[in-house]
């Protein structure tokens, strides 16, 4: 082994060590390294990376009564945002992220860190997990998350019902088809012959399941064929774009962005939205989609009648409980009351203030209403109140129709 | 209106620093570039989205030439696509011509870089049908070649090479199912339910053994006592072959764009390709024509990864779906519809990497001769220090004491396949691409079934394949036939 690790032209034993003419390199060598190193480490967490700069229209503080005890007085706050960079989600964490301390109390420091992994799972499990007395830490989460929750999945070892609610940013979905499918209204969808190929990513993504229950509520799952395996939304932009797939399930801001000239040509057709929920606890359709109908109307289209069944009760049940947070940031069950009054009493002067809701802000929201104060915690206590009759409904559909467990 | 930028001295001031990240990133050793990206975004958030586009695409153009640096004097992949650059070059390094190698390595880039960015202007209108003619068993098959490739092109025989690539497929499937609940080999650790991370492998296989040969052996890495210090030498030698360089930028291109085929086998492609046509080529060797080949392509592929990310939304690389990601931070939506009304920062993004390329390489070359110096240190000098970086590197991963216990745990394996003769680089391949395959498996045969086999280009694939898997037997034949 010796023999093999050096090699014979080599004498053994040191050679002189040459003196200046190298060790200059090997302090400059050093020194970068070590500059670099410093780079590095300011990619994670928020604490040595400079604030960036403020969203273009620098918010005016509102001036609230101020507490007596700013809580978060020099304090630092973190937001945790459970998915990778750049994406959809990232937008608001961010947003929030920059706008914080001109709202709150005591003008702390607020940095937003991304912890992607398992659909964001990992990160919800070490915050929940994490003890945080001093309310550091913020979390963001996306109604992808709370899906495995709410379906008592395996493996989920948090529980959103300790988590104090702070804001929250509604979220629907809509689904199209490709012009060339021949199909104008949901009512087509059982009138017209042509393979029907749905996208997804994974059968228990969070994200996709509303899609496959709204398949479940029309009685379409023998009409539409539902592929697997598409890596992320790009994957199946393009697959859509190919004709690979010609069903698509895609949320309203980003669907308006990217295929909004094309729905105007007639290339894509949304057929429904999952709807919100209006005031009475019913199906609304989506302000920035008014001319598509939510799904209880496309069920009226296709069978001439409202809607009824246990498909349909557990698909309400679902959307009244993800639809209204479908963003949202919590504080963690540690956190104290004043603590979690002050933040709040920050996030309600936030989003009254018009310098706040920038053109980029209102483009997306999309129409929508943030969730704050006590509807939001109704909304927050809302998440564990489905039924045990609509849980296991949906596990059995789940099951049997896509062999799914969750 | 943005083509005014280009006079504006604080955009250039800000794509030259979007360069110098990149190229910092781009030199330390497993810092890729969409780690690199990662790090800038936080940063740029809040930004005028011009500067913050000048930032990233400055960073994103030149991860791939500042690369060469730790492939060519380590022996350690700089980014995932500079791993065929370390055959020849780290072989030229050796011999004391790391400055030659370096040199020829980022007129290469630089060349490969402008071509690429060249050919994104040129095709962004007409890549539309080609790219949607590649479907999942289209893209399926690029994969499969892909792995093929590399067990070709690798050291030893063909049979190692693919065995070496099961392995890799192995190492692969453990974490998350494509397209299923829970994970897979995970044992219910959380850590695992990720999977094994890439750059982690990458450092252990190749960074760990190849410092432990050398300070076991008490060597410097250039084992003569004197250095060729001609960077300008290998500068020039690049334009002694520029039909080897249009070829490699070619395959870049292309390769580059076709999405989810990933940036890791494109140098691969280009010095299989190379060591095909160069005539009388000594690859493996120290031939720098193994050095341009591969630089070439890898620059060149983010021109032509820019091609689906603009025209589809549709990331051509992975660090082109942080910088994707990035662009819809802004509210900037890529596709047609962006195209159209927005040509004029599609012109701005293009013209950006070429200035970028061309400052990159500057910037490259100057430190080129103080690089070089690294080979004669001698090792104990600064192996210590490198051992640092690779575990913080490791580190960064999940900051958790994981990450180092699966360096040290690939570090072992890579040492025992160094000192056995097993060639790694299959390995690391076939990992990076079983998600995609997979995936492509699952989707080609769940929409089609089996007639995806029947499909046209599939079936010129796999003749295709099935060829350069018989070309050496059918050789012999003939020769038998004549003797």
């Amino acid at each position: 082994m010796r023999s093999m690790l050096r090699s014979p032209r080599h004498p053994v034993g040191h050679t002189p060590r040459v003196r200046t003419s190298v060790t200059r390199p090997v302090r400059l060598v050093g020194l970068s390294l070590a500059a670099a190193m410093v780079l590095a480490a300011c990619s994670g967490g928020g604490d040595a990376a400079p604030a960036p700069a403020p969203a273009p229209s620098a918010p005016a503080p509102v001036p609230a009564a101020p507490p007596a005890e700013p809580f978060f007085e020099g304090a630092r706050i973190e937001v945790i945002i459970p998915f990778g960079e750049g994406g959809a989600g990232d937008f608001w964490g961010r947003t929030f992220a920059n706008a914080l301390p001109n709202y709150l109390a005591g003008s702390p420091r607020v940095g937003a860190v991304n912890q992607p992994g398992a659909g964001g799972l990992n990160a919800t499990q070490s915050f929940f997990q994490t003890p945080n007395p001093d309310s550091s830490s913020i979390l963001f989460t996306s109604f992808s998350i709370y899906i495995p929750w709410i379906l008592g999945a395996e493996g989920v070892d948090f529980d959103l019902s300790q988590m104090q609610p702070l804001l929250g940013i509604p979220a629907n979905n809509v689904l199209s088809v490709r012009g060339d499918t021949g199909i104008t209204s949901a009512a087509d969808l059982l009138t017209t012959s042509g393979e029907l190929v749905f996208g997804g990513r994974a059968p228990d993504n969070g994200a996709d399941l509303l899609g496959y229950l709204s398949l479940g509520v029309l009685g379409l799952t023998d009409r539409i064929d539902v592929v697997y395996g598409y890596e992320d939304l790009g994957g199946l932009d393009l697959a859509f774009e190919q004709g690979e797939i010609n069903v698509l399930q895609r949320a309203t801001s980003s669907f308006v962005a990217l295929y909004g000239d094309r729905v105007s040509s007639g290339d894509v057709v949304p057929l429904y939205s999952y709807g919100l929920i209006g005031p009475d606890g019913n199906l609304i359709r989506d302000p920035g989609l008014p001319d598509v109908p939510h799904l209880g109307e496309a069920y009226e289209l296709i069978y001439g009648r409202a809607p009824s069944g246990e498909a349909w009760d557990a698909f309400l049940a679902l959307r009244r409980i993800t639809g209204p947070l479908g963003f949202a940031f919590w504080a963690h069950q540690d956190a104290p009351e004043e603590a979690v009054a002050q933040l709040r009493e920050a996030v309600v002067a936030m989003i009254g203030d018009p310098a706040f809701l920038t053109d980029e802000v209102n483009a997306r929201l999309a129409g929508y209403e943030f969730e704050y104060g006590d509807a939001m915690i109704l909304a927050a206590d809302a998440l564990s109140s489905l039924s045990d009759a609509n849980r296991s409904w949906i596990r059995t559909f789940m099951l049997d129709t896509y062999g799914v467990t969750f | 209106m943005f083509l005014e930028l280009l006079t504006d001295v604080s955009f250039l001031g800000f794509v030259f620093v979007g360069v110098l990240v990149g190229t910092v990133v781009g030199l330390l050793p497993g810092l890729g570039g969409s780690t690199g990206l990662a790090v800038l975004i936080p940063l740029v958030f809040g930004l005028d989205p011009r500067i913050a586009i000048a930032l990233l695409i400055g960073m994103l153009a030149v991860t791939t030439t500042g690369d060469s640096f730790s492939s060519i004097l380590l022996g350690v992949p700089g980014t995932a696509g500079s791993q065929a650059t370390i055959i020849d070059g780290y072989a030229m390094s050796r011999q004391g011509r790391g400055a030659t190698a370096l040199g020829a390595a980022f007129m290469a880039s630089m060349i490969g870089g402008v071509v690429g960015a060249i050919a994104l202007l040129a095709l962004v209108s007409f890549a539309r049908p080609l790219i949607l003619a590649l479907r999942s068993p289209e893209l399926l098959m690029l994969c499969l070649l892909g792995i093929l490739t590399v067990a070709l092109v690798s050291q030893g025989a063909l049979i190692k090479g693919l065995v070496s690539a099961a392995l890799g497929l192995g190492l692969g499937v453990i974490g998350p199912a494509p397209a299923a609940a829970g994970g897979r080999f995970t044992y219910g650790s959380l850590y695992l339910f990720d999977g094994i991370s890439v750059i982690i492998l990458t450092l252990g296989l190749f960074a760990i053994p190849e410092l432990t040969r050398l300070m076991a052996a008490g060597q410097r890495i250039a084992e003569t006592h004197r250095l060729d210090s001609s960077h300008w030498r290998g500068a020039g030698e690049v334009l002694r072959h520029p039909r080897l360089v249009a070829q490699s930028a070619t395959i870049g291109i292309g390769v580059g764009m076709v999405p989810g085929l990933g940036g890791h086998v494109v140098d691969w492609f280009a010095y299989g390709a190379a060591k095909r046509t160069v005539k009388g080529n000594t690859f493996g060797e120290g031939d720098i024509r193994g050095v341009i080949a591969p630089e070439a392509a890898n620059n060149a592929k983010e021109g032509g990864a820019l091609i689906p990310t603009l025209l589809f939304g549709v990331p051509g690389s992975p660090a082109m779906a942080v910088f994707l990601g990035a662009l819809m931070l802004f509210g900037i939506y890529p596709g047609p519809s962006m195209l159209r009304e927005n040509y004029g920062l599609t012109a701005a993004i293009i013209v950006t990497l070429v200035i970028a390329n061309i400052m990159a390489t500057g910037l490259c070359l100057l430190v080129t001769p103080l690089g070089a110096r690294i080979t004669r240190l001698r090792i104990e000098a600064f192996a210590p220090a490198l051992f640092v970086v690779f575990a913080f590197a490791a580190f960064q991963v999940t900051r958790s004491s994981a990450d180092l216990l699966l360096l040290f745990l690939c570090g072992g394996v890579g040492i025992v396949m160094m000192y056995l003769g097993w060639s790694r680089i299959p390995l690391v391949i076939a990992f990076v691409l079983v998600g995609p395959i997979e995936r492509y498996l699952l989707l080609s045969y769940g929409r089609y079934g089996w007639a995806w086999l029947t499909r046209p280009i599939v079936m010129g694939m796999i003749l295709f394949m099935v060829l350069i898997v018989m070309s050496p037997l059918l050789q012999r034949l003939r020769r038998g036939r004549r003797a």
